[in-house]
């Protein structure tokens, strides 16, 4: 219980001048209340020496029950260096971002994209453990990172609320001078779609052909088979069994996926493309990620063509024409029934991965008719489609993914 | 060698900074149920003498030691020297040398207290300043309060003392080293990641700080520290392992003047001893 804890507040420094008498006042102030839970107020201190280290040590040892709240960066910084916050409960000192003075530049599943400042963008999420997910997205981003994709790494956390002063989430925030989403330039420069397509197909194939160590990152087929097993009673048993059937065959890889490809999470900066939200990243077959393409830019749009422009920034068919040649430019061909087969097999993906998160709830602004209209959907197609599996085709430009002769299944 | 073993290489009598006397401090020594253990005064090597002196053949083992106040272009250091000879000249001259930069200090504080507020003192007490062992600013804070020059000896530091930066004259680490070796002894790098008491050294930079010492001759890190957390600790003995060093184990010990527990060194959190513990641990076993 938050009010069982002691609370004392600590001052503008802790060093070796001080440490003695400020450790003092804090036994005074413990004096006679036995082994309680204790809090640390630190919305006051400014600096941190060793000296003041050693005697949160003592002090935790004494009062194993301790937390320290209120924590500013730097403090937090050296806490982390030094391994406290290993084993001592350390909350930082949020900054306080009002929505009011952003400008929103997209939604996105638990959340939402703000440009906060000329040269900042705040990624909002809401809902549950929003500062574990924010941490997980960090880390992911890190492996990234490390493994050569250009990937934005959030340099702040901050605490987020609306006009009225009311929170509303956290936010990751990330530096990011003069940078643009895909999701704007495709809004506001048709001229530059060509480029968009490129760049976003390129990224695609960058991130696909990198591997990843095996254990870093989750496996998407396994998530692909839970979104297909809380389908099981909405689709008839012959269908509901075929539905697992193309997934389980699809191959296993090691391949990095992006989870959540979409026009708002590519950016262009100057003339740099950076991914961001990466707390889906994981490994698999390019399949899941070209599904879950098609659900963000066709399936979600499909019964409310204007879900687009308000989803997205750009028009339905915008989003329609930007598919077709991501696809085309990805796997390498102009061939109307290739494009045609390898769209339908990530259609499924893309379905499947929608109507499960209206019945897992990530959706729950989907209505009955969007529900229907996918529902018939995937029936058709588990009715005409026997794989899962796509093919990319070599490209000219080197770039081309590199399968195992069994995942290298050419579409007829 | 497996935990359980209760040593503690660092402690502080009243010859410097610590609140128990020699004869306290071997009774909580003894109380504590700790088998080896080492005084380790700043720059004085009087707490040594005096435990040889009242030590019974029933008392734990013990290590002659001492802890000295280091500095160079680099920062601020702590060696702490264990079995030494303390007769021998090279202690007795790094301890003088010690001793008298700290004597001129004083001075120089007493002087500029004089003529830049007019605080004066009585030559007796000036005399009996100068004849501490380790005099310093708390002293003459002290002294401020007894005459009013001040509320507090806090305040006596910070509105009055610290007014004037000396150029201080320090130990530096090399000449501390090669007295402790000269000694016969082992010099230890104390609390490695905390430098002389504020700092936080971690990383390449403390990496680059062991191995600058360690050409000088240094043979030990104290990896096992009261204030050290696990990640600390096992930074320090990886570093040590690196360059084939001694560990030691020290509480920092003072007394009522910190709220550090004798024997509290980490040592209980670890299922068996490092190698460079255990090695230090036997050459003193052998004697």
């Amino acid at each position: 219980m938050a009010d069982s804890f002691v609370k004392i507040a600590l001052e503008e420094r802790i060093d070796s001048f001080n440490s003695i008498k400020v450790e003092k006042n804090i036994y005074r102030e413990l004096d006679g209340k036995g082994v309680v839970p204790v809090e640390l107020d630190a919305r006051q201190l400014r600096y941190i020496s060793s000296a003041g280290l050693r005697l949160l040590l003592r002090l935790y040892k004494s009062y194993p029950a301790m937390k320290i709240t209120g924590v500013n960066d730097e403090v937090y910084h050296i806490l982390t260096l030094t391994g406290f916050t290993e084993f001592l409960t350390v909350e930082k000192a949020y900054r306080v971002v009002s929505l009011e003075n952003c400008k929103a530049i997209g939604r996105c599943a638990g959340g939402a994209l703000y440009r906060l400042l000329p040269d900042s963008l705040l990624r909002l999420c809401r809902g549950s453990d929003p500062l574990d997910r924010i941490e997980h997205e960090r880390k992911a981003a890190r492996i990234a990172l490390v493994l050569g994709i250009p990937t934005a790494i959030s340099c702040d956390v901050v605490k987020v609320v609306d006009a009225e002063g009311s929170g509303v989430g956290f936010g990751a925030v990330y530096q990011l001078p003069d940078a643009r989403s895909f999701s704007e330039i495709l809004a506001e420069q048709p001229d530059q779609s060509d480029r968009c397509v490129s760049e976003f197909a390129g990224m695609l194939k960058q991130m696909h052909a990198t591997e990843v160590p095996p254990g870093r990152l989750p496996d998407m087929k396994e998530t692909a088979l839970r979104q297909a097993a809380l389908l099981q009673n909405l689709l008839p048993e012959e269908a509901g069994g075929k539905l697992l059937s193309l997934l389980r065959e699809v191959p296993d890889g090691n391949h990095m996926l992006h989870g959540d490809f979409h026009t708002k999470n590519l950016l262009l900066q100057k003339d740099s493309v950076l991914l961001t939200d990466m707390d889906t990243l994981s490994v698999g077959h390019p399949v899941f990620d070209l599904g879950q393409i098609y659900a963000a830019l066709i399936g979600w749009c499909e019964s409310d063509p204007g879900q687009s422009e308000r989803w997205q920034c750009f028009d339905f068919e915008t989003g329609r024409q930007f598919w077709r040649r991501v696809l085309a430019a990805f796997l390498g061909t102009d061939d109307p029934q290739k494009l045609k087969a390898a769209e339908d097999r990530a259609r499924i993906i893309g379905y499947t991965r929608l109507l499960s998160g209206s019945v897992g709830g990530i959706y729950p602004e989907a209505d009955q008719t969007s529900l229907d209209g996918w529902t018939n959907a995937l029936l058709q197609l588990l009715g005409s489609v026997d794989s899962c599996l796509i093919n990319p085709f070599p490209v000219s430009d080197g770039a081309a993914l590199s399968f195992s002769p069994e995942e290298a299944h050419c579409i007829q | 060698m497996k935990t359980p073993v209760k040593v503690d290489f660092h402690m502080h009598t009243t010859v410097s900074d610590g609140t128990d006397t020699p004869e306290e401090i071997l009774n909580r020594v003894r109380q504590a149920g700790i088998s080896m253990f080492s005084v380790t005064d700043h720059d004085a090597l009087k707490g040594c003498y005096a435990i040889r002196n009242i030590l019974t053949e029933t008392d734990p083992a013990f290590i002659t030691g001492v802890e000295f106040s280091c500095k160079d272009e680099k920062g601020k250091y702590h060696i702490l020297g264990y079995g030494y000879d303390p007769d021998a000249k090279s202690m007795r001259d790094v301890v003088e040398k010690g001793h008298l930069f700290r004597i001129n200090k004083v001075r120089a504080r007493l002087d500029y207290l004089r003529t830049e507020f007019g605080f004066a003192f009585s030559e007796e007490d000036i005399r009996k300043l100068l004849a501490l062992d380790n005099p310093g600013k708390p002293h003459i804070g002290n002294m401020m309060v007894k005459y009013s020059y001040a509320e507090t000896k806090e305040i006596a530091i910070t509105h009055y003392i610290n007014g004037i930066h000396f150029r201080s004259q320090y130990v530096r680490p090399e000449e501390a080293i090669a007295g402790i070796l000269g000694g016969g002894g082992i010099p230890v790098l104390a609390h490695p990641c905390y430098g002389s008491g504020d700092q936080l050294i971690v990383g390449d930079e403390l990496d680059e700080r062991v191995k600058r010492l360690t050409d000088f001759g240094l043979k030990g890190l104290e990896g096992f520290y009261s204030g050290f957390t696990k990640k600390l600790r096992e930074q320090v003995i990886a570093i040590a392992d690196r360059y084939r060093l001694f560990v030691t184990a020290g509480s920092d010990y003072h007394g009522s003047n910190k709220m550090v527990a004798l024997g509290d060194t980490g040592l209980d959190d670890v299922p068996v001893i490092p190698d460079g513990l255990r090695r230090f641990i036997e050459v003193f076993a052998e004697v």
